[in-house]
């Protein structure tokens, strides 16, 4: 695995300043922050301020090389298992920094630095305790200060200990130092590049620093923290999100990808045991194949987890997953110790080409799905989606910068990686709980839109039922009216029209005459629908006219002026016709008139008929009051029934006046 | 008028009748049934040129017979009398082919009158026959499904004399009104049945069509 680590030296800034970075800070101290890189829309203001903040401690904790500390970069280096310096023998002149990739890739074993530095006794700030720094030396270093060993701890031999991601900071005792020129020897043991699996452990020493003890000793601080404890740190975070994410994963079927989250967080921490542990009691060659297995583990996790959260999913893949865990691994133990770091290198480049492969196909398969039909859910689901590519797109940027600038040998204030890469997928651990909680309003809100959904149809059930019974009710009435009009029709009817024909009085006659109309009338009123007033006024006005004329009197019909559009029920249909039958027979029958005027109107909601004849009028009785015959009482109590009225008004050569207004 | 059919069931209503047409049309050569089926073998049978049909009679409705005389004997002038003066009774029977309706229960006179007028090609038409006579022709402009229906219309002038019949105007009223005689007048009544008829067959014989029963004859 191309696992980064940088370490900064005391020009390390010169260098980075080259590279165009933004918001480098004053002087040279260019820091590089995840907040530089691509913008994470949710919380730039805050990086940003963070950014500053650090770049401020930066500067009040020394980072930057004191005028008091002396940098050594000549050395006399030596190839030798001694135990000192070889004092004989042949010497290399180099210069420091010396990464043993470049300068002896196949050599494992330990080298020989001599180096000289000159410290008087007089300088005014003396009485300081000095401090031997080294920004990189990798794996494991001895010292010794004038020929004498100053404490260490590790091993240096195999399993050596691996000392290479933070700075190494050893104690001068003030009573070995001498006045003027000082002899410092590092004996320094480290693998062959090609048993590594990555980079980070490739054997070199960087330039040495002299200095004040408290000084290094802050800077040694500051790098323990970005490149040791804040990984830690961050690190014990992922166990516990990964247990979370496990967990989750186990809720419902749609989060079953969360597992392979989680997978990928522990392979992650896995992977990083080794920034804190020194010693581990493995033989060297197998801990390298063990950490070189890790990263296509890495990959099955990060592959399945983006496609298996756009529901893609497919068991060739899987297979083909699988079989290059195994492949992989097999083919590092093959080869462990020879060319493990060649073959390292080609695997990883082949799953850096994977990764970005299935991040451009989960960017497809978010494209194609289908927005599902809520607005809400689609903006969520987008932004989701979205913030996990930007999420994975850093994780991978920022090993991919890591991996450039170690290969050019540029070194940087902390690798990106070890941080950015454990936020990364915090930041996909939280999304995935925050999903989980959206998913679960939503179902809510689902299931109350099914209930009111439910609920309206069940209304809308009953409104039907309900009207569905109105219109049987009405329908079994209608029959029985129907029968019972036709039973009437066929026997009474029958029985009087017999009488009608066959009786010899006329009398009797033209009563079963009149009986039969009114049954015809009774049964109309039984079985009949509401009439329009227009209907009606058509058909009173054909038998009235029809009628009177027949018995030559003349006969005016006056129809109302303005449009009439109100219905009469059946019963008061009928009831009018028989009024108007009545006064009509009278008229024809007593009054001897020549002339009769009929108008009819509306008043208001009041229907109003007018019936006006120049007969001789009706006689008056003794006390003042009209005749009570000629059917004047049915006229009224007809009326009364429709809750109307009919009045008479009527004079001995005056004619008569009926008047009759029916409500509607 | 030498031909007549005479169908109905109650025997002394049926002796009345029959003297009234005698009264009518002295030389007149009356058959007289009792049940549908009777009149229909007498359609079948002989040649008329009037008849009287009841519409309620025990073994079906005079309406078959209307309908049977418009298939075999489209001259004949079928004429309704009946107890019934509503339209629901009587509009069926005009939809069939009927020319015209006499209401059993008015008087002779009344009777013969009408009867007269009905032969003479004068057929009565009430506001409410007119109404419904309307409404199917109003019924009939919808579009339909089928193109087959014969469009059957009436003219300007008789959905006038139509209306005003509806309005409740007698015959020589509206004769005043338009400025025609009371024949012309006459002459779009028979007409506006004629194609009443003609449009309702049409109707029927549509909608067995669309339901299939064709050629189960």
């Amino acid at each position: 695995m191309i696992k980064m680590r940088f370490q900064g030296s005391g020009d390390g800034g010169a260098l980075l300043s080259r590279a165009s970075l933004p918001d480098a800070g004053p002087g040279n101290a260019a820091v590089v922050t995840p907040a530089q890189c691509p913008p994470m829309k949710h919380n730039s203001p805050t990086l940003r301020w963070l950014t500053r903040l650090v770049l401020w401690m930066v500067m009040s904790t020394g980072l930057l090389p004191a005028a008091r500390s002396l940098t050594l970069e000549q050395a006399q280096a030596v190839v030798s298992q001694a135990a000192a310096f070889p004092e004989q023998g042949p010497v290399q002149e180099i210069t420091l920094p010396d990464y043993w990739g470049d300068s002896r890739p196949d050599f494992q074993g330990r080298v020989w630095y001599r180096l000289h530095f000159t410290h008087s006794a007089g300088d005014t700030r003396s009485h300081e305790p000095l401090a031997v720094y080294m920004a990189q030396a990798c794996s494991q270093v001895q010292v010794r200060l004038n020929r004498r060993d100053l404490p260490a701890t590790g091993r240096l031999d195999d399993p050596i200990s691996d000392h290479c991601n933070a700075p190494f900071l050893v104690a001068l005792p003030p009573d070995l130092l001498n006045d003027g020129d000082n002899l410092l020897d590092l004996n320094l043991a480290g693998y062959s590049r090609q048993s590594l699996h990555a980079t980070a452990q490739t054997a070199g020493l960087s330039s040495v620093e002299v200095g004040p003890y408290d000084r290094l000793a802050h800077r040694r601080a500051w790098f323990d923290f970005w490149q040791i404890q804040l990984p830690q740190a961050l690190c014990a975070m992922l166990t516990i999100m990964a247990i979370a994410m496990a967990l989750l994963s186990q809720t419902d079927r749609r989060e079953r990808p969360l597992i392979f989250l989680s997978g990928l967080m522990l392979c992650w921490t896995l992977e990083s045991v080794p920034l804190w542990v020194s010693d581990l009691a493995m033989p060297h060659a197998l801990l390298e194949v063990v950490l070189a297995s890790i990263a296509p583990l890495m990959i099955l996790c990060a592959v399945q987890f983006l496609l298996r959260m756009q529901g893609w999913q497919h068991p060739g893949l899987d297979t083909f997953l699988i079989v290059q865990c195994v492949l992989a691994s097999a083919s590092f133990w093959l080869v462990r110790d020879n060319r493990l770091f060649l073959l390292s290198s080609l695997w990883d480049t082949l799953f850096v080409v994977e990764l970005v492969l299935s991040l451009g196909l989960y960017v497809w398969l978010r494209k194609e799905a289908t927005p599902p039909s809520d607005s809400t859910l689609t903006a969520a689901n987008s932004a989701q989606a979205s913030f996990s590519v930007i999420l994975m797109g850093l994780a991978t940027l920022t090993v991919l910068i890591d991996l450039l600038l170690q290969l050019t040998h540029k070194p940087a204030w902390m690798s990106l990686a070890t941080v950015g890469v454990p936020l990364a997928l915090l930041g996909l651990g939280m999304q995935a709980i925050r999903g989980v909680a959206l998913s679960r309003r939503i179902a809510e809100a689902e299931v109350l839109g099914l209930q009111t959904e439910m609920s309206e149809r069940i209304a809308e059930v009953e409104r039907e039922y309900s009207a569905m019974a109105e219109r049987k009710l009405e329908q079994v009435t209608e029959r029985e009216r129907k029968r019972i009009a036709a039973d009437l029709h066929d026997d009474l009817g029958a029985k009087l029209l017999t009488i009608v024909h066959t009786s010899e009085s006329d009398r009797i006659s033209s009563l079963a005459r009149e009986a039969l109309e009114e049954m015809r009338l009774s049964v109309r009123g039984l079985t009949g629908k509401p009439v329009h007033l227009l209907d009606a006024l058509g058909d009173w006005r054909a038998e009235v006219v029809s009628r009177l004329s027949q018995a030559n009197i003349l006969a005016e019909w006056k129809s109302p002026a303005e449009e009439v559009s109100h219905t009469l029920q059946a019963r008061a249909y009928v009831q009018t016709t028989r009024i108007l039958r009545e006064a009509v027979s009278n008229i024809i029958k007593h009054s001897g008139a020549t002339h009769c005027i009929v108008a009819c109107g509306m008043q208001g909601s009041d229907f109003h008929v007018s019936i006006q004849d120049n007969g001789h009028g009706i006689p008056m009785e003794l006390d003042g009051r009209l005749d009570r015959g000629h059917g004047m009482a049915s006229m009224k109590s007809r009326a009364k029934q429709m809750q109307g009225q009919c009045l008479v008004e009527s004079g001995p050569g005056l004619g008569t006046v009926i008047r009759l207004t029916i409500p509607l | 008028m030498n031909q007549i059919l005479l169908l109905e069931d109650l025997p002394e209503i049926r002796a009345w009748l029959k003297s009234l047409v005698l009264q009518v049309f002295p030389a007149a050569d009356i058959t007289e049934c009792s049940r549908v089926h009777d009149a229909l073998d007498q359609v079948a049978r002989q040649k008329f040129s009037l008849a009287l049909l009841d519409l309620g009679l025990p073994d079906g409705s005079g309406v078959d017979v209307v309908a049977a005389l418009r298939d075999k004997q489209p001259d004949v002038q079928s004429v309704i009398v009946t107890i019934h003066d509503d339209d629901e009774h009587l509009f069926p029977a005009l939809q069939a082919g009927a020319f015209g309706y006499l209401l059993k229960e008015q008087p002779r006179e009344l009777l013969i009158e009408h009867l007269q007028r009905i032969s003479q090609g004068e057929p009565p038409l009430s506001p409410s026959i007119a109404r419904k006579v309307i409404a199917h022709f109003a019924s009939q402009r919808r579009p339909q499904a089928s193109a087959q229906l014969i469009e059957v219309s009436l003219t300007d002038r008789e959905s006038e004399v139509l209306l005003r019949v509806a309005k409740g105007f007698t015959l020589p009223e509206i004769g005043v009104q338009l400025g025609l005689s009371r024949h012309t007048i006459a002459d779009y009544v028979k007409q506006i049945y004629r194609k009443l008829n003609v449009s309702s067959r049409a109707e029927a014989a549509l909608e067995a069509q669309r339901l299939g029963l064709f050629g189960r004859n």
